[in-house]
């Protein structure tokens, strides 16, 4: 297969020791090929940059000050080389085929800018089962419009740009708004691609705080929308 | 026993926020968003602040030139679609025997607000996208991405 483009993978990592090598290995073991895996610590304090190291020469690890994710997806982008770009976070999987049917959706429709494809849900095997209980899987298999099951042509990465270092939360989700607005072509797979762990640390999350952040992101981009004339909503009376 | 209708936000599903006169509510239970324009905004910080129906249809009596007739229509219905889009909740309780009365903002005389018909506008472009994100990032505890205290 050494006529297939290079697809950069990025990790980016943050404090993940205990999912990080799981993620990676899902990523070595795709059935497409070449990678380029590009892991990128935002500051880590725990054995997450040893872990990733541990992977050379297959993994390029690099460390910044921890500055967010947002930055450090940047980060990353910014060193690969890849043709094609895809992210995973790193308490996350693929499945092992996600970027071969990823790649054939691009090769039936050169047209195409980014394929997304559906998530799988799942509560880490590791909780015990008072902790299973208590992490609600809203829907365990759905559409989704997510880092994780993402690859987009470098090009139309650039064309949209890059992540907004000011957002904390909902980086992907403003990302996201924006290509919309600018007409990205994208399409969405009926299969799995990517599995989608529940565990200890992000289900408290739910915090208002960091919530109110989706509502600024949607306000901007509505802001955009009314001045590109692209508002597409209803009245509910 | 005399109820009143307590009107709450239904936090932690809806998260609101108001930036520059247009109020952006966002559903995390089913990914739809929402905006709100003058007198709904309005309406919708006064509910925020804590009130019940009545309370409501008089301040807002007080407050804008327009007949007892068009205001309660008009919260009564807006009331209703907000809780049929589960943005609030409804509850009725017990009228509390004495009310501290609440610090009413009392229009200028020379420029009394127009009432508006409260209207909500709904987008559901974003469900896909909504729904998945919000239990998916890490907590303070263990990652990102952190809501820096810095950024308030």
């Amino acid at each position: 297969m050494k006529d297939n483009p290079l697809i950069s993978v990025i990790i980016p990592v943050y404090n993940c020791e205990k999912y990080l090598a799981q993620a990676i290995e899902s990523v070595l073991t795709q059935t497409y090929q070449p990678l380029e895996i590009i892991v990128v610590d935002d500051g880590s304090t725990d054995k997450s940059g040893e872990i990733a190291q541990s992977f050379a020469p297959k993994v390029i690890y690099c460390r910044l000050e921890h500055g967010g994710g947002s930055i450090a997806l940047n980060h990353g982008i910014s060193l690969s080389q890849g043709k094609y770009i895809a992210f995973l976070d790193a308490d996350d999987l693929w499945v092992s085929n996600k970027l071969t049917l990823q790649m054939k959706a691009f090769n039936n429709n050169p047209q195409l800018e980014a394929v997304f494809g559906h998530i799988r849900q799942f509560t880490s095997p590791e909780l015990d089962e008072n902790s299973q209980r208590k992490l609600k899987i809203p829907v365990e298999v759905s559409p989704a419009y997510h880092k994780d099951t993402f690859l987009i042509t470098r090009q139309a990465l650039y064309r949209v740009g890059l992540f907004n270092p000011q957002i904390q939360m909902g980086d992907f989700i403003d990302w996201y708004l924006r290509a919309i607005e600018q007409d990205l072509i994208s399409l969405m797979l009926p299969d799995i691609l990517a599995k989608r762990r529940l565990h200890k640390s992000n289900m408290g999350i739910r915090k208002k705080d960091s919530r109110i952040e989706y509502a600024r992101i949607i306000k901007a981009s509505l802001d955009r929308r009314r001045k590109l004339g692209k508002i597409k909503s209803f009245i509910t009376q | 026993m005399t109820t009143i209708e307590k009107l709450k936000i239904n936090s932690p599903d809806i998260v609101s926020e108001t930036i520059d006169g247009e109020t952006v509510i966002v559903n995390l239970q089913t990914g739809d968003y929402y905006s709100l324009l003058r007198t709904a905004t309005d309406i919708w910080s006064r509910i925020e602040k804590g009130t019940d129906r009545q309370s409501l249809i008089s301040d807002l009596m007080q407050y804008y030139n327009a007949s007892t007739e068009e205001i309660s229509k008009a919260v009564n219905q807006f009331i209703e679609v907000l809780d049929k889009e589960g943005l609030i909740t409804i509850e009725e309780i017990e009228k509390p025997k004495y009310q501290t009365p609440a610090l009413k903002t009392l229009p200028n005389p020379l420029e009394t607000p127009q009432f508006e018909w409260p209207e909500i506008e709904k987008f559901t472009d974003m469900e896909d996208l909504l729904l998945l994100d919000p239990i998916h990032e890490a907590d303070e505890e263990a990652g990102w991405p952190k809501a820096k205290d810095a950024v308030a």
